[in-house]
């Protein structure tokens, strides 16, 4: 035993030594790696600029972040890019990916409701935090999860359909056709829209169209509505936005309705493909913020970061503009539940989510951005109606 | 004996006559059956297209695409629209829907897929080829095939399908064979097969149809086996006893004729031939009539033998007759083959030998001996191969006896290395029993001369042929184009029109039928002396081409010009017999050269008159540019002034002006506090007018590079509406916008930053010159005139224009007397501004005003960027 001791001593204090200094190790190379944050975007599809303006809004904040310091004390915050070229099966593959990601402490998804409601079920299963800053199909968030690891600051289609039946009445339309895509997202709008309709005796839905994706026509659809009488088009669409456009442009003048449209088709290069067309059509698009309208303090410090970020040097290169300042705003909202959870534990982060207490962001000031009761950010107080310009740029409508 | 052969040879005819009717038997059934397998692969070929063309044309239906994009509702639509189809071109199918890894997304109905198969469709998803294979199910072989879903060129899903072979509708005893074992295929007296044309898909797995010969009812033809057989045995019992007894009877008699044979001795046709056979006939007759002979026929044999044998001795003496004749003919043929030096030949069709004569020789330059050994192949080898194609063809028809003398030019290598032709002729005059050409003869003669002749003159014929073609039509094409522009007249030797061409009865007025047949002299127009047509016929009609400019008189009394050239035509022994005109209308060019004859007279003094006013002009307007340009430099120089001697103190004085101001000591007289206010509000109005100078010359500077865009006047009316809220608030003026139409019609063509000046100054005017508590409203609106303006309307409850002063308003520096009498500061350089701005987009302005009540000014802009209206003005 005695002369045992030394050497259980000699082992005990060298075991000790080497904790303290792998423990050093670690810690050193913890403040150096990065904190992984994923985004899964339809990149690869074609005509689409969603992907990449949730994209610009990620990568500005991430400047802003990193410039600062990072998160977690010194870690900076790293990218992580996935292509699902709108694909569901791509989508899900691609998400399987970053939960065997060590140190990916959330996911952003992209534009389309159908692929992120299809992410739920493994957004449950992964524990991992879903941040949503573009999809508007209510049940993303009404998911029935709890704890609900689903984020969102971003339009909602029950806001949104209100706004839009409420614009067209305040322009004196009281018939209103609804033009809506056959599928997950049109439902949630035909939804949103019976249930506002409600009690409304002033305006009345003549008529509900449907279409498939990648129609190549929906002038039957238009004119079913407008032979039955509608004055205005509420349009649910992504790219067919443009095919209607083109379509109705080439009716003559009498024929010719407003378009009150949901957001989707600023999400594919709309103007571009539509410019000329577009100026004899009545078009307006719901919108949650303008950079026209912004704080000009948090504008200035925004574009200073996208400059650093892009290379955008004029608001007016912004392209989707509500949806750079979502991502934009919720990434910085991350990084400070990254701060709060004081690790990359991916519960503690979703839960640190429900517990920031406020955030000064490019939209608005968020007080607080979520609650346990409140997964959505932004509410009806941001919806705003706005128009194509003769550059393509987004601009609020006058009042 | 004789029985037992005729047995077996019946036999053997029953035999093969049997299996002969097999043979055709299964002839027949051979082709039966390669016509049922041509039709069932045929059938089978159209199954397959049919399942591979609904197959990828599912991969593009929008159902099937859509729910790679969202499956939220795919019980609602597409498993429905899956189980909808079971079968394709009415055949069973279970087909797997699945995403870009391969993993299930819907099925058609409650058909598993084995992980084999999952295996195998990942395993092709990497090359993201349709393809196929064949495995083998439960019953028997299957077909399982994919087909990929490309979106945007990537594959992005597959849809697996599976078919049982044994389902596609193959009839009767058919059957399927695939990859290697369709090469093996065998016997193919029993077996028939036929390779199906598959789509691409299913290519390599080589599907063939197999019928077997066993498939049909080929029952051995037994039955004519013994029948034939029954037959051949009753014939054969016949004639052996038919022969027994004619043999009986025959014997006894040849064998007495065979006894006087041989006491009967024919002596022949020796040195006395006639005498001898008189003889020994008479000793014969007398002989066989003592023959003791009860057979009829061998009775009727010595009767025969004795007319032969009269016969023989004439022929004997024709024979004799036609051997001498033969070699007299012999004799004048070989004369007549060596008169005419033609080579002969004659030619064993059958066996190749051949027969020439040294002439046939000669002609290609050798001696029969340095041909040998002489055989078909000698001509052969000589003949051009192209003649010789010619030939055989030619030899063909006549042993087919469509040609009865063969006959053909040919060239043949003559020893000297050079081609002689030859025409070579000739005749069968023998056939072989079954009709076959078995002898032939024939001749060459050399004609080598004869054909160089012929290329010759055909060669001359052929250039001559196209020279002369060439040279019509380049004569109908010069023709045409004269006769666009020139007057063309053919006359006979008295001066009467023959033909004439439209440009002539256009210029002259006359009708064809007015023209033909009469004289030139219709058209005279008595200008020219009697000596010039004596001249001209004199040169005309001793064959020389008269030229000279003519004038004639058209049918309507006016007179026109040519320029004529008259060409005598003649005939092969040069004799004139026609003449042709060709005159080109030189009228204008007669009547300019008069006019220039006439003022040529008077040219110089008017020359000399306008040269001086034409100085005089240019001096003056020298003078003029030089003083505008002096005056455009005095501008630029006072308004680089204005920048410099006024902007600059005045800066000094305001500023200064400020810290005075704003130092000024309480104690400081109160009139002299005011007087510094002055000079402030004063400066500070100077500055602004400075300003407004600026901008004036700044953008008559700028005038001629208009920025011109499409702006959105709603957007901009908008935002100098916010802009002039604060100023229309300051003086308590309320300030309204109302947009008339759609922000989208309410476009113009235009530089945004001067039309935001146009509406800037009309507003704020409108606001300076409304009394507190008064109203100004901008209205536009879109105006469907002139392919469409924009209308703006600013209306103000102002103090007013008076009406005298109404043509000065939009003059620069003017000021209105309400204006000035109200003590309303301003230079009056707005509206002029404004004015000048909207001319320069093409737009107008009006205005209408009542003192004390207010003005409306209205601009209009075209939706186009065009050229100006005048101004209208309303007063």
């Amino acid at each position: 035993m005695i002369t045992s001791f030394p050497r259980a001593f000699r082992t005990f204090a060298l075991s000790m030594i080497m904790i303290m200094f792998l423990s050093m190790g670690t810690t050193q190379a913890v403040e150096k790696a990065p904190v992984l944050v994923g985004m899964d975007g339809e990149f690869g599809l074609e005509n689409s600029i969603s992907a990449q303006a949730i994209e610009l809004g990620l990568r500005t904040a991430i400047v802003e972040i990193n410039a600062a310091g990072g998160v977690l004390g010194g870690r900076p915050i790293k990218l992580v890019i996935k292509d699902n070229r709108a694909i569901l099966a791509r989508s899900v593959s691609n998400f399987a990916e970053f939960v065997s990601m060590p140190d990916l402490v959330a996911v952003f998804g992209g534009r389309f409701s159908p692929l992120v409601l299809g992410q739920l079920p493994g957004v449950k299963a992964a524990k991992l935090s879903y941040l949503v800053a573009w999809a508007a199909a209510d049940p993303i968030i009404d998911n029935g999860m709890n704890p609900n690891y689903v984020f969102r600051l971003s339009l909602r289609d029950s806001l949104a359909m209100p706004l839009l039946l409420k614009s067209a009445e305040q322009r004196g339309f009281d018939k209103v056709g609804l033009l809506l895509l056959n599928g997950a997202w049109g439902n949630s709008n035909l939804a949103a829209a019976e249930k506002y309709m409600l009690g409304i005796e002033s305006q009345k839905i003549v008529g509900i169209s449907w279409y498939n994706p990648k129609d190549t026509t929906l002038i039957q659809q238009y004119k079913r509505l407008t032979d039955a009488g509608a004055k205005v088009i509420i349009l649910v669409a992504n790219e067919e936005g443009i095919t209607l456009v083109r379509e109705i442009a080439a009716l003559p003048r009498n024929q010719r309705v407003p378009i009150i449209s949901h957001w989707g088709i600023t999400g594919v290069d709309f103007f571009n493909n539509t410019s000329v067309a577009l100026r004899k059509v009545d078009l307006s698009v719901v919108q949650t913020f303008s950079f026209f309208t912004a704080d000009k303090q948090m504008l200035a410090r925004f574009m200073k970061a996208a400059k650093l970020s892009s290379g955008i040097r004029n608001i007016k290169e912004i392209r989707a503009p509500s949806n750079v300042a979502h991502a934009y705003d919720l990434m910085h909202i991350l990084a400070k539940a990254i701060n709060l959870a004081g690790s990359t534990e991916r519960s503690a982060i979703r839960d640190a989510m429900e517990k920031v207490p406020e955030h000064q962001g490019l939209i608005k000031l968020y007080q607080p951005p979520f609650t346990p009761a409140r997964h959505e950010a932004l509410g009806p107080a941001e919806l705003l109606m706005a128009r194509y310009d003769l550059r393509g740029i987004l601009v609020p409508s006058k009042k | 004996m004789a029985a037992l052969l005729a047995i077996i040879a019946m036999t053997a005819i029953a035999g093969s006559s049997w299996w002969m009717i097999n043979r055709q038997n299964d002839a027949s059934i051979h082709i039966l059956l390669e016509k049922d397998v041509g039709l069932q692969s045929a059938r089978i070929s159209g199954v397959l297209r049919g399942i591979n063309t609904r197959m990828s044309g599912l991969t593009s239906n929008p159902l099937i695409t859509n729910s790679l994009f969202e499956i939220t509702d795919k019980e609602r639509y597409l498993v429905p629209f899956l189980n909808s189809i079971q079968r394709v071109s009415d055949v069973p199918v279970d087909i797997l829907f699945t995403d870009f890894q391969g993993y299930e997304i819907a099925r058609n109905g409650n058909k598993s897929f084995s992980e084999q198969e999952f295996n195998w469709l990942r395993e092709k998803f990497p090359s993201g080829q349709d393809t196929s294979r064949i495995q083998l199910g439960e019953k028997g072989d299957e077909l399982l095939a994919v087909n990929f879903i490309v979106i945007s060129k990537s594959v992005e899903g597959a849809l697996l399908y599976r078919i049982k072979l044994g389902d596609l509708p193959l009839m009767g005893s058919a059957q399927f064979v695939h990859g290697k074992e369709s090469k093996l295929l065998h016997s193919p007296e029993h077996e028939v097969a036929a390779v199906i044309d598959a789509p691409p898909i299913y290519k390599h797995l080589n599907f063939t149809i197999l019928l077997s010969h066993g498939s049909l009812d080929t029952e051995i033809a037994w039955w004519s086996l013994w029948v034939f057989f029954i037959l051949g045995l009753a014939v054969v019992v016949v004639v052996v006893i038919l022969g027994l007894y004619l043999g009986k009877r025959l014997t006894k008699d040849l064998l007495n004729l065979e006894s006087f044979a041989r006491r009967t001795t024919v002596k022949g046709f020796g040195v006395d031939p006639s005498k001898e056979v008189v003889s020994s006939l008479e000793i014969s007759s007398l002989e066989i009539s003592s023959l003791e002979i009860s057979s009829l026929e061998v009775s009727s044999l010595s009767e025969s033998i004795n007319r032969m044998l009269e016969n023989l001795e004439q022929q004997h003496t024709k024979l004799n007759e036609s051997e001498i004749q033969f070699r007299t003919q012999s004799q004048r043929l070989s004369e007549v083959i060596w008169a005419t030096d033609i080579g002969t030949w004659e030619w064993n069709v059958q066996t190749g030998e051949t027969v020439f004569n040294n002439r046939w020789a000669e002609i290609v330059g050798y001696t029969l001996d340095e041909l040998a050994p002489i055989s078909i192949n000698t001509w052969s080898n000589l003949v051009h191969p192209d003649d010789a194609k010619r030939s055989g063809e030619l030899l063909t028809q006549c042993f087919n006896r469509e040609l009865e003398t063969y006959a053909c030019e040919a060239r043949m290598r003559h020893k000297n290395g050079e081609w002689v032709w030859i025409f070579d002729r000739g005749r069968v005059v023998e056939w072989t029993e079954d009709g076959k050409p078995f002898r032939m003869v024939g001749t060459h003669q050399e004609i080598t001369e004869r054909k160089q002749q012929q290329d010759e003159i055909l060669f001359l014929n052929t250039g001559l042929e196209e020279r002369v073609q060439q040279r019509t039509e380049e004569l109908a094409s010069y023709i045409q184009a004269i006769g666009k522009h020139a007057l063309i007249s053919v006359a006979d030797l008295a001066g009467n029109v023959i033909e004439a061409n439209d440009m002539l009865y256009e210029i002259s007025g006359y009708t064809s039928a007015e023209v033909l047949g009469q004289n030139h002299r219709i058209f005279s127009s008595g200008t020219h002396p009697k000596e010039f047509f004596a001249q001209m016929w004199a040169t005309i009609t001793r064959g020389d081409n008269w030229y000279g400019e003519i004038c004639n008189r058209a049918k309507d009394g006016h007179l026109y010009w040519l320029d004529a050239a008259i060409v005598p035509i003649k005939d092969s022994h040069g004799r004139v017999v026609r003449f042709l005109s060709v005159r080109i209308d030189v009228t204008e060019r007669k009547l300019a050269q008069d006019e220039i004859l006439s003022l040529n007279s008077s040219l110089e003094e008017r020359v000399v008159r306008r040269t001086t006013a034409l100085t005089e002009e240019v001096a003056k307007n020298e003078s003029l540019v030089g003083r505008l340009v002096e005056l455009d430099k005095l501008k630029n120089d006072l308004i680089q002034n204005v920048n410099h001697e006024l902007r600059t103190p005045l800066t000094s004085i305001i500023g200064y002006m400020d810290i005075i101001i704003g130092n000024v000591d309480s104690s400081l007289e109160p009139k002299l506090t005011e007087s510094l206010a002055i000079v402030q509000r004063n400066a500070l109005r100077l500055e602004l007018f400075v300003e407004k100078m600026m901008q004036v010359s700044k953008i008559e500077f700028e005038q001629a590079a208009l920025a011109i865009s499409t702006v959105a006047i709603g957007d901009l009316l908008g935002d100098v509406d916010k802009a002039l809220k604060l100023t229309a608030d300051n003086f308590g003026v309320e300030l309204t916008l109302q947009l008339d139409s759609p922000a989208s019609d309410l476009l113009a063509d235009g530089d945004v930053n001067q039309l935001e000046q146009v509406f800037a100054n009309l507003v704020n005017n409108a606001i300076k010159f409304t009394p507190r508590g008064g109203k100004v409203t901008i209205v536009a609106r879109h105006a469907h005139i002139d392919g469409g303006y924009v209308e703006v309307k600013v209306i103000d409850t102002g103090i007013g224009i008076p009406v005298k002063e109404f043509p000065n308003v939009f003059k620069r520096l003017f000021r209105a007397s309400t204006a000035l009498n109200a003590d309303i500061p301003g230079f009056g350089i707005g509206l002029s501004l404004v004015h000048f701005i909207v001319q320069q987009h093409h737009g107008t302005i009006t205005f209408d005003s009542t003192v004390g009540k207010g003005s409306v000014f209205t601009v209009t802009l075209p939706t186009r960027y065009a050229p100006p209206r005048p101004d209208q003005f309303i007063g």
